[in-house]
């Protein structure tokens, strides 16, 4: 009786093993809803955090030094800090990422166009000539509507997701609004769980490439 | 009922653009914004009655409405782009389909037009996808056909004469084929030997002449509904019949399916 007890208990030293291997070959276990739903929140944080950098540091009533600290906040929220990049994915190795991609669109273009994030958001703000590139006097920009956090995915050891948000964006010269839009955005976010030996697991996110689902105008007000 | 349905939503989609005008005001756009499904997620969501469209009550026919509110009706409520009893006998088929539909299964098929260019040259192409699971490693998209490269004059469907007397002098031919006339080594097939797209443009892009420009549209393909197929894309308009809708509907057995699924592949 004792040694098919003992047989048995090594069976299921054996079979726990196993399960716990497997789970760690196959890299990040699926999340819970409850998990689920801090993901949406932290995603949702850090998009807030995106749109509010780019609001500080196109605003010409803030300092250099504000702007210039927001645009680098803004960078550190994306992954390879919005440089290039290499991940390593767990079917061929070594992937190389040019830097995080930026589409942008206009009522007028229609289309959308592909540049990296860097060049974007210096065309926004360049620090070394203390100016936006752009050929407006003054920009604003803020975020429209909720966000919205879909596709919670496992990919490898972290967790991917898309958020989708409105960006209102109005371009002003001479103290007149010259032009204004409402662009659909979704951005690609990049989530780790890390293990804190207080807290249990929290979940870090980094944005991602961005494209743009649509643009709408919105009317100008004389 | 169904007719009630339908003119419903059909009243809820050129909502927007009648009351407000256009452009809209940033009020507007957040009426419009909310009820825009923006994302694929958000369409499975809707489908499958998880979600319900904003402007769809809370009540017995929500589902329904809100199935409703997923086609693509077009801009001219008096002639809808979608057959109304078609459309009708569509809902009542996923109503009682009862399995849910998602991305993780054989039965959606991913098309994404895109330029390329080679050189100077652009090229068009279609990208036929789909998902897969992994064992251990989870879910991902696959490339498994490509259309376009024939259109775009890469390759021709006639068939150059590799002389029937080569084989006496160990092909020595091949080096003018392929090193002066390069454009014309796929007509050097056999004739019995489709040339597979999929495999020619990773061929040329492995090579890193082939590059990505930008993606044109993306289509999702659905043969799960019993009876149907059905197709989505991104709408883009100034009305809550906005986002990811479903742009046409056919009917079909599933001999139909196959051969609907035949002409993604062929060119």
């Amino acid at each position: 009786m004792c040694k098919k007890l003992c047989v048995l208990c090594v069976l299921c030293v054996i079979g726990m093993g196993y399960c716990l291997c497997s789970a760690e070959e196959s890299g990040a276990v699926e999340l819970t809803e409850e998990q689920k739903g801090l993901v949406r929140q932290r995603v949702v944080q850090k998009v807030d955090e995106f749109v509010d950098a780019l609001t500080r540091m196109v605003d010409n009533s803030q300092t250099h030094a504000v702007r210039v600290e927001n645009q680098k906040n803004l960078l550190n929220l994306f992954i390879g800090r919005g440089d290039a990049y290499d991940y390593e994915d767990v079917g061929v190795g070594m992937v190389h990422s040019d830097g995080v991609q930026m589409w942008t669109s206009s009522v007028t273009r229609g289309t959308s166009t592909p540049q990296l994030l860097r060049g974007y958001i210096r065309r926004l703000y360049n620090p070394a000539k203390r100016r936006s590139e752009m050929s407006y006097s003054q920009i604003k920009i803020k975020k429209a509507a909720a966000v919205r956090v879909d596709n919670i995915q496992k990919e490898g050891d972290h967790y991917v997701c898309v958020a989708h948000f409105y960006q209102d964006f109005y371009g002003i010269r001479d103290g007149r609004v010259v032009y204004s839009d409402r662009t659909g955005k979704q951005i690609k976010c990049y989530i780790t769980p890390i293990e804190l030996p207080d807290a249990g697991v929290v979940f870090d996110a980094k944005l991602g490439d961005i494209t743009v689902t649509e643009t709408q105008k919105i009317p100008i007000s004389r | 009922m169904r007719r009630r349905v339908i003119s419903l939503i059909m009243a809820a989609a050129t909502y927007a653009s009648v009351v407000y005008g256009s452009p809209h005001t940033p009020d507007a756009l957040d009426v419009i914004n909310d009820a825009a499904v923006k994302s694929i997620d958000e369409f499975m969501a809707r489908f499958n009655g998880e979600e319900r469209h904003p402007q769809v009550d809370n009540d017995s026919l929500s589902r329904q409405n809100t199935l409703f509110s997923l086609f693509d009706w077009g801009d001219n409520p008096e002639n809808p782009r979608i057959d109304r009893d078609m459309a009708a006998e569509f809902v009542d088929s996923v109503c009682v389909m009862g399995n849910k539909i998602g991305l993780d299964n054989s039965n959606v098929w991913c098309e994404v037009g895109c330029e390329l260019s080679l050189g100077e040259r652009r090229v068009d192409v279609k990208i036929i996808l789909v998902r897969e699971l992994l064992e251990g490693r989870g879910a991902r998209w696959g490339i498994v056909g490509v259309r376009g490269l024939k259109a775009s004059g890469f390759y021709s469907d006639s068939l150059a004469t590799l002389s029937p007397v080569d084989h006496e002098l160990g092909f020595i031919s091949f080096k003018d084929w392929f090193n002066s006339n390069h454009r014309l080594v796929p007509s050097l097939r056999g004739s019995t030997s489709p040339i597979d797209q999929k495999s020619f443009l990773m061929g040329m892009a492995a090579t890193g002449q082939l590059k990505y420009r930008f993606p044109r549209e993306m289509t999702l393909h659905f043969m799960d509904v019993p009876g149907f197929i059905f197709r989505i894309r991104r709408i883009v308009r100034n009305t809550v019949n906005t986002g990811w809708l479903i742009d046409s509907i056919e009917r079909a057995g599933e001999f139909n399916k196959l051969t609907y699924l035949n002409t993604l592949f062929i060119e």
